[in-house]
């Protein structure tokens, strides 16, 4: 942790929302960074990671104890993400709890002398917005004041653990084959979470105007970003259905009042429906912001990991007919891993076996070239020399007769599936 | 005492120039554009304990998976993290940009010897019959040279022991499948235009100097840790301990500038450009390097030499009786039996016979059209039954050029260029080996030819020929007309490549040179 000097004084960071989706990881970044950090909670604040918890609820002012005595009342920063999902009835006192407590928020903020305000908006909010979410954050906007106060419209939120929106679209991109979108063809601009709070560091320490865009400055059709997700998370190459808004919006409804399965927020499917793009680009230089390619990015997750490893296990499994140890495992996902997973069906990791049929003849293909790096990296490995001495002489020849047999008849089908491959290639 | 000879570049060709001048008391000074830092360690034990070694990638594959994706088209040999380290920054170094061209060199101590197939031909009179001296000029530096570097392997090379009086030690034991070729032609009563004897090989049978006899251990692939196999870098501390031997590694020659009077060169040294003089420049960079150095001095009028090469292709063939068995404990990865192969042109080809059980077996599971497990338990089965082969053609068949498009920092350009008649004499020369071998119980396996692209056999040479024509032309001494004082050493001034592996013949001509130099009186101490 980075220890406050003389000509850079500890920075001291009041939150709202610590236990969402972005406050949880604002925080934890924030501490390291060496940040003092208040979290102000309805709950107790029991969390042993150095944050100081005060008790406190939308509506009310900010406490006068959120500011260390010992740190100049400027040098503080609030950042206030906390939003209350139950306020969301569409009419003419729509987000009134959101919006009151936030007036109370800064105004008692401004009277304490708090440096900086920061208010985590949405690329969603406009005065006209579709959903009562957007069209909320657009009112406490206006709620800001002068030099010291900034909101952040934030993009389409990616990365870090599966929850809010990112985790129902993990969720759902993880399970579905075919995945039900309205309008998938609009434009998104994803960010990744830990971006996000990089740019949400700036505008505390003081950096960007009256609001600043944290989203990708390019956008890219929805429908593109959910394919992503399948692929870099889970290896799966899932189809959308474009639907249209009302359908979607029956769904939700439906699906809300089955006991299990996902939970769409009807707020949200509005929100995304509604999207417009937004001119960020300039933003993000300003704040030295840099916003990585979303398959790239995506690569680094953990789940992309796991996903990577599933597939090498499948493919080791295939060729050595029996278990890869970890190292093996590690070392291809240190080979494939900055490509992502590959696309590949749930009934073949679970049966690699029937990788023989779905391995396509000749090299050209994805499949091929992974299952030549399997078997470079298990012939130089222990299970792959125990695969190859299992037996003696005479069985290994007969298991290889087998083995070209079986070659010799499959090989029709391999054929059609290569070209087939190639043809969508 | 006077300037030294300045001799550019630690290969063979270099080390074996120093030799003879150190000896007779001239200073040297080598400078080198090896930076300090270790290639990679050769991996210990042997081919049996190595092939279920948790740590086998390493030595295969590189700690960062450097070599890791297969030769494709390229030797097994040249896609090694040893490889990959010995090559590493020589094109980016040389400012090369090739065309349809496999241009390979180095910037380690020791040079392209580190990767060395460890081939030691001497050239028969027929194949030096383009050269500018006679054999007889040239065997006592052989001679020289393979004493010092220790080769062992034939039996028929007893013609050059009774030469030169030098007495070759028998080399690496047979790996079965070569055995049965060997065997069988002993009992054959031969094939007319075809001639195969034992590969003499440049791998000590005997320890000596620091450097261990060869123990069949079956890992020359990824670097001799017995250091058996020659490498020129084994003969630097041998040279240190000369007092006037200046060792510069670090330093790397950028240019010829030109000078009247003493001979200079433009060298670079932590980020420094400075000049040195010498009472002689003695080129040995290699011959793509060499010939950069020599062209950016000559400017235009260099025009574009040819760079001769050898075109090769490889093929494998199986002996049936061994398909299947477990590989052997102990083995050899360089070449084992070399043959010589007439063309209906009446051309020779050559080339060496090489074991496969020491080769990762995704050499060949990726070229089989098979399921993977299938490929993989196949190539199993195969490569304790496979004889590789090379097959090389007299440079003759090459046709690349090599040239500049400006000054020191434009690029040097190098075009390879594949002729159909040089296709067609390499398909000839492999129906030859196949009928023969075939003959000798090993039968060629369908779809195994495969022409390497040019430059793949690393054998460059010829851009500044011995006794040639023009601006580019050296003379007996390796020197350059237009460049007086400074002589070639390397691989550019042989005129003329038979099918046979240059590289001993490149170190005797640089002791050659050398020793012509003492003669002459052109050096002094």
């Amino acid at each position: 942790m980075a220890e406050p000097t003389a000509s850079d004084p500890r920075r001291c960071l009041i939150l709202t929302g610590a236990n969402g989706y972005i406050g949880a990881r604002l925080k934890t970044l924030a501490l390291a960074r060496g940040w003092s950090v208040t979290v102000l909670s309805r709950h107790p604040y029991t969390a042993r990671d150095g944050a100081r918890g005060l008790p406190w609820t939308l509506g009310e002012a900010l406490p006068p104890e959120a500011i260390d005595a010992a740190v100049p009342a400027s040098h503080h920063a609030l950042v206030h993400l906390a939003h209350d999902w139950t306020d969301a009835r569409p009419g003419p006192d729509e987000g009134a709890l959101n919006l009151d407590g936030a007036r109370a928020l800064f105004a008692s903020s401004r009277a304490l002398g708090v440096g900086r305000i920061v208010f985590v908006s949405s690329q969603s909010a406009r005065p006209d917005a579709a959903n009562v979410y957007g069209r909320l954050k657009w009112r406490i906007e206006q709620l800001l004041e002068g030099e010291g106060e900034v909101a952040a419209r934030v993009g389409l939120v990616y990365g870090g653990p599966p929850s809010a929106m990112y985790g129902l679209l993990c969720e759902l991109t993880g399970t579905l084959p075919v995945l039900p979108m309205v309008d998938p063809w609009r434009e998104v601009q994803p960010i990744h979470l830990d971006e996000v709070c990089d740019g949400l560091f700036r505008l505390a320490e003081g950096t960007g105007g009256s609001w600043s865009g944290l989203a990708a400055p390019e956008g890219m059709p929805f429908g593109a970003f959910l394919r992503t997700l399948a692929r870099e998370l889970h290896g799966r190459r899932i189809r959308i259905l474009p639907i249209p808004l009302r359908l979607a919006l029956l769904a939700c409804d439906l699906l809300n009042r089955l006991p299990v399965g996902p939970k769409p927020d009807r707020e949200r499917v509005l929100g995304l429906a509604g999207t417009r793009p937004m001119d960020c680009g300039a933003h993000l230089h300003a704040l030295g912001v840099t916003v990585a390619p979303l398959a790239s990015r995506l690569r680094l997750e953990p789940a992309s990991r796991k996903a990577v490893l599933a597939e090498g296990r499948a493919l080791f499994a295939y060729v050595l007919r029996g278990s890869p140890g970890p190292a093996l495992l590690t070392r291809y996902a240190r080979i494939v891993g900055r490509d992502g997973p590959m696309p590949m069906a749930g009934i073949l990791r679970r049966i690699p076996r029937l990788l023989r049929i779905a391995e396509a003849f000749g090299q050209g293909s994805m499949l091929s070239r992974r299952l030549s790096f399997a078997l470079a990296l298990a012939e130089a490995s222990p299970e792959g020399e125990r695969a190859l001495t299992r037996y003696g002489r005479t069985f290994r020849m007969l298991h290889l007769a087998c083995d070209l047999v079986l070659d010799a008849m499959l090989l029709p089908i391999r054929i059609v599936s290569g070209t087939l491959r190639g043809r969508r290639q | 005492m006077s300037d030294p000879v300045i001799i550019v570049g630690s290969g063979p060709a270099g080390v074996s120039a120093a030799w003879p001048l150190l000896q007779a008391g001239i200073p040297v000074l080598m400078i080198d554009a090896a930076l300090p830092g270790a290639l990679p360690t050769p991996p210990t034990g042997d081919i049996a304990g190595f092939r279920g070694r948790p740590d086998r990638w390493v030595a295969q594959f590189g700690a960062n998976f450097s070599s890791f994706g297969g030769a494709g088209d390229r030797s097994p040999k040249l896609s090694t993290p040893l490889a990959n380290a010995v090559l590493a920054g020589f094109a980016e170094a040389t400012g090369l940009d090739t065309a349809n061209f496999l241009a390979l060199g180095s910037l380690s101590a020791g040079g392209l010897s580190n990767i060395w197939g460890a081939a030691a031909v001497v050239y028969d009179d027929e194949e030096l019959r383009g050269y500018p001296f006679s054999r007889a000029d040239l065997l006592p530096s052989y001679a020289a040279v393979m004493s010092r570097i220790g080769v062992s392997g034939p039996d028929n090379e007893r013609s050059l022991a009774g030469e030169t009086g030098l007495a070759i030690p028998e080399g690496p034991k047979l790996t079965p499948p070569l055995r049965r070729v060997w065997d069988a032609a002993q009992r054959s009563t031969g094939v007319a235009g075809f001639e195969l004897t034992r590969a003499t090989n440049a791998v000590l049978a005997e320890a000596r100097d620091g450097r261990g006899p060869c123990v069949n251990c079956g890992l020359c692939l990824w670097g001799c840790h017995h250091g058996s196999i020659y490498n020129s870098a084994s003969e630097l501390p041998a040279l240190r301990a000369f007092p006037h031997f200046t060792y510069r590694p670090g330093m790397r020659a950028r240019s010829l500038p030109p000078f009247e009077g003493t001979p200079s060169i433009d060298v670079e040294f932590e980020n420094v450009r400075m000049t040195l003089t010498g009472q002689r420049i003695v080129l040995a960079c290699g011959t793509i390097a060499t010939t950069a150095l020599v062209l950016r001095a000559l400017g235009a009028s260099a025009g574009s030499p040819r760079l001769l090469t050898n075109p090769v292709a490889a093929l494998a063939f199986i002996v049936p009786s061994l398909f299947g068995v477990a590989p052997p404990a102990l083995s050899f990865a360089l070449g084992q039996l070399a043959y010589r192969a007439t063309l209906p042109d009446g051309d020779r080809a050559a080339g060496l016979l090489y074991g496969a059980d020491a080769l990762p077996l995704a050499t060949f599971a990726d070229r089989l059209p098979l399921s993977r497990p299938a490929a993989l338990r196949l190539s199993r089965a195969l490569t304790p039954a496979l004889v590789v082969a090379t097959c090389y053609l007299p440079s003759r068949f090459s046709s690349n050029t090599i040239s500049l498009t400006g000054g020191e920092d434009t690029p040097l350009i190098v075009e390879g260029n594949q002729s159909a008649e040089s296709d067609q004499a390499l398909r000839d020369a492999g129906r030859h080996l196949s009928r023969t071998m075939r003959r000798l119980g090993a039968y060629s396996l369908p779809g195994s030819f495969a022409v390497a692209p040019p430059g793949a056999d690393a054998h460059y040479a010829g851009t500044l020929p011995m006794g040639g024509k023009g601006h580019t032309a050296t003379d007996l001494s390796g020197a350059l007309k237009s460049l007086p004082g400074v002589h070639i050493v390397d691989g550019a001034v042989l005129p003329y490549l038979p099918a046979r592996h240059c590289t001993l013949t490149i170190m005797a001509n640089a002791d050659r040179i050398a020793r012509r130099l003492l003669l002459d009186g052109q050096v002094m101490r």
